[in-house]
């Protein structure tokens, strides 16, 4: 039966109806100062320096374009991967931990995100040049009788991007752990599953939100890396943010430079609604 | 280019605009009272930043605003940014100060006023400096350098070709641009005779040492691996090798068949106080400020008469003094106007090939 207010067609206010309201702020926002302009550069890529695919010919052409794509989509998926892997166990004992030892673990997991990035990867030069503390130490310890050249090389964009961006994947998996009803393990324990069991077929499943915000955070943001792979790279190693800026504000070709970005997000959210697809199929598997 | 892309981001809010007017109003009001044209209230001035705009300072906004109470505001001088406020017809900046190659894509593009040379002198200018639409105001060089520690006195390369037959380390900036000249005269390209640049000889060059390069990214960063011997030998610009030369780190360089590059003054079509821009130019460009400004920074001043004011000392470190002039050749900013997205894509698919 309907409401009085209802039938009357008023709506009647709630706290949910009201709630609505509260992304009206940031939805303007979000409107004039990202969605206007991201379709200004998808525009300008079609209708630079005249209107066509042009532009598009160049990017998928014979040009290096494609390939700097594809490198920037490898380096920030395994950044993603390393990070994943690196930050599961580490969350996980963050998770755990309470009072004073929480706080401490949350101060070592943040202090890295306050230091600037082109100061870490100046401080990473350091770390792994000819004659740094690297080589220096693998030449104390016997390992090695040379200095082994690791700059400018891929194993130190890994380490310097893993570092940067291992705190955005860190915290939404403490998030995310910390909501686990731990007795819901229990549970598991007394109906006689081992300790693997209990792992992958509650906490793992359970912590599955986490993993995503943490994946779609490092990932897009590995794709803008830009100063890391350019200051520590070699020179395989050219990312599309170089080359956007390169386009954009040096030879200030913004037709190219707007469809290499456009080329670049449209690849990125295939890839993202992909994922969020197997992440709903897997986070819906029946629990046997 | 030579010059750090990070600048202090200087606002002005209505406030300081007030009281600068205020000011100057007060000043032109006891100085000038006859003045009959409104001056304008205050001028903007983007730069690269850093001890670049330091230099500046000193030796052009600070004299500029003394001589006719202009107070100059400065900024960060983003390539984009100047292209976007001419489109929107919304130009905040008087004067900018670009990449010289970049000030000719600017150029090319139709986004900058043509100087006014009635009013900007070009007679005391030196050769190959004054183009219809900017003008270079510092001159730097991309040359060799080397490692003392490493690189025995007398054994350092004598020029490119040595530069392309030494057996060590050596660092080359990632960059088309300059690179590929050098390439070209490291491969026996004469220096005066580099335009129009033969890209495939220049990659053919480079493949020759390839396993052998350090490619550098940044001015800071070559400057650190070649003082801490991450290279023997490498390309370098001389705003960046001179300072740790001079406080004692064991770095050298030379400017024989150095690569000269430029800084230009430009004004964005549209731009405020056309008048005073020009003038202002005109002044940055006289002999006294241009010579206060190479005392600063090893880059050379572009007027003739700056040059006599400077001691031997100074002289030796600049790249537009005549005797490195004579040895040294111009990146020819038009070529790359031209064809820099060409020669670009080519450098970067073999790069990354």
């Amino acid at each position: 039966m309907a409401l009085p207010g209802e039938a009357a067609g008023r709506r009647v206010w709630t706290f949910q109806r009201g709630n609505a309201l509260l992304l009206l702020p940031p939805g303007l926002f979000l409107i004039v100062f990202f969605f206007w302009p991201l379709l200004r550069v998808v525009v300008r890529s079609f209708v630079e320096p005249q209107l066509g695919l042009e532009n598009y010919a160049t990017v998928f052409g014979a040009g290096p374009y494609l390939r700097v794509l594809w490198t920037t989509i490898e380096v920030a998926g395994l950044v993603t991967l390393l990070c994943l892997l690196l930050a599961y166990p580490l969350a996980y004992f963050v998770s755990r931990a309470h009072g004073r030892r929480l706080k401490l673990l949350m101060i070592f997991v943040l202090v890295p995100l306050w230091t600037s990035v082109v100061i870490r990867s100046f401080g990473w030069m350091i770390v792994f040049q000819r004659q740094g503390v690297l080589n220096e130490a693998l030449q104390s310890l016997g390992l090695t009788e040379a200095p082994v050249t690791f700059l400018p090389g891929p194993l130190a964009v890994y380490v310097g991007m893993v570092h940067i961006m291992l705190p955005f994947m860190i915290l939404p998996l403490v998030a995310s752990m910390r909501g686990i009803d731990r007795t819901l393990l229990r549970a598991a324990d007394v109906l006689g599953a081992p300790p693997y069991r209990r792992f992958l077929e509650v906490f793992l499943p359970l912590s599955l939100p986490g993993v995503s915000a943490g994946v779609a955070l490092v990932f897009m943001t590995s794709l803008g890396f830009f100063i890391t792979p350019a200051l520590l790279g070699g020179p395989r190693m050219l990312m599309a943010a170089v080359l956007i800026e390169e386009k954009a504000n040096v030879q200030l070709d913004w037709g190219l430079a707007c469809a290499l970005a456009t080329t670049l997000l449209l690849i990125t959210t295939a890839i993202y609604l992909l994922y969020l697809k197997l992440m709903r199929r897997d986070a819906s598997l029946p629990v046997r | 280019m030579t010059s750090s892309k990070r600048g202090r981001a200087t606002r002005i809010d209505r406030r300081t605009l007030i009281k600068s007017a205020a000011a100057v109003a007060a000043v032109g009001m006891v100085a000038k009272p006859n003045l009959i044209r409104a001056k304008p209230a205050q001028m903007v001035i983007s730069t690269g930043g850093g001890a670049l705009d330091d230099a500046y300072k000193a030796a052009y906004f600070g004299p500029w605003t003394t001589k006719t109470g202009i107070p100059i505001t400065t900024g960060p001088n983003t390539g984009a940014k100047l292209k976007a406020m001419v489109e929107q017809k919304a130009v905040e900046w008087d004067v900018s100060q670009q990449p010289a190659e970049l000030a000719a894509t600017m150029a090319k593009q139709g986004l900058l006023e043509p100087l006014d040379y009635s009013i900007i002198d070009k007679s005391k200018l030196i050769k190959g400096v004054a183009f219809d639409h900017f003008v270079m105001c510092d001159i730097a060089a991309y040359h060799i350098a080397w490692n003392t520690k490493l690189v025995k006195a007398g054994s350092e390369p004598k020029d490119w070709p040595a530069f392309w037959a030494y057996s060590g380390r050596r660092g080359l900036w990632k960059r088309p641009y300059q690179t590929m000249e050098v390439a070209l005269m490291g491969d026996g390209v004469d220096k005066d005779k580099l335009y129009p640049l033969d890209i495939d000889r220049a990659l053919k060059s480079l493949a020759k040492i390839k396993s052998n390069i350090y490619w550098w990214e940044r001015g800071a960063q070559v400057a650190q691996i070649l003082i801490d011997g991450e290279v023997e030998i490498t390309a370098a610009w001389n705003g960046r090798i001179a300072d740790p030369k001079k406080s004692g780190a064991p770095v050298d360089f030379h400017l024989n068949e150095a690569l000269l590059v430029a800084d230009a003054f430009v004004v964005p079509k549209g731009a405020p106080n056309k008048k005073e821009s020009m003038e202002f130019i005109a002044f940055a460009l006289s002999a006294e400020p241009q010579s206060v400004f190479a005392q600063r920074l090893p880059y050379g001043p572009v007027n003739g008469d700056a040059l006599k004011l400077l001691s031997k000392e100074t002289l030796a470190t600049l790249p537009s003094a005549e005797e490195n002039l004579k040895r040294s050749t111009f990146l020819d900013v038009n070529w790359w106007a031209d064809n820099g997205e060409r020669a670009e894509s080519a450098f970067n698919k073999w790069i990354t090939g």
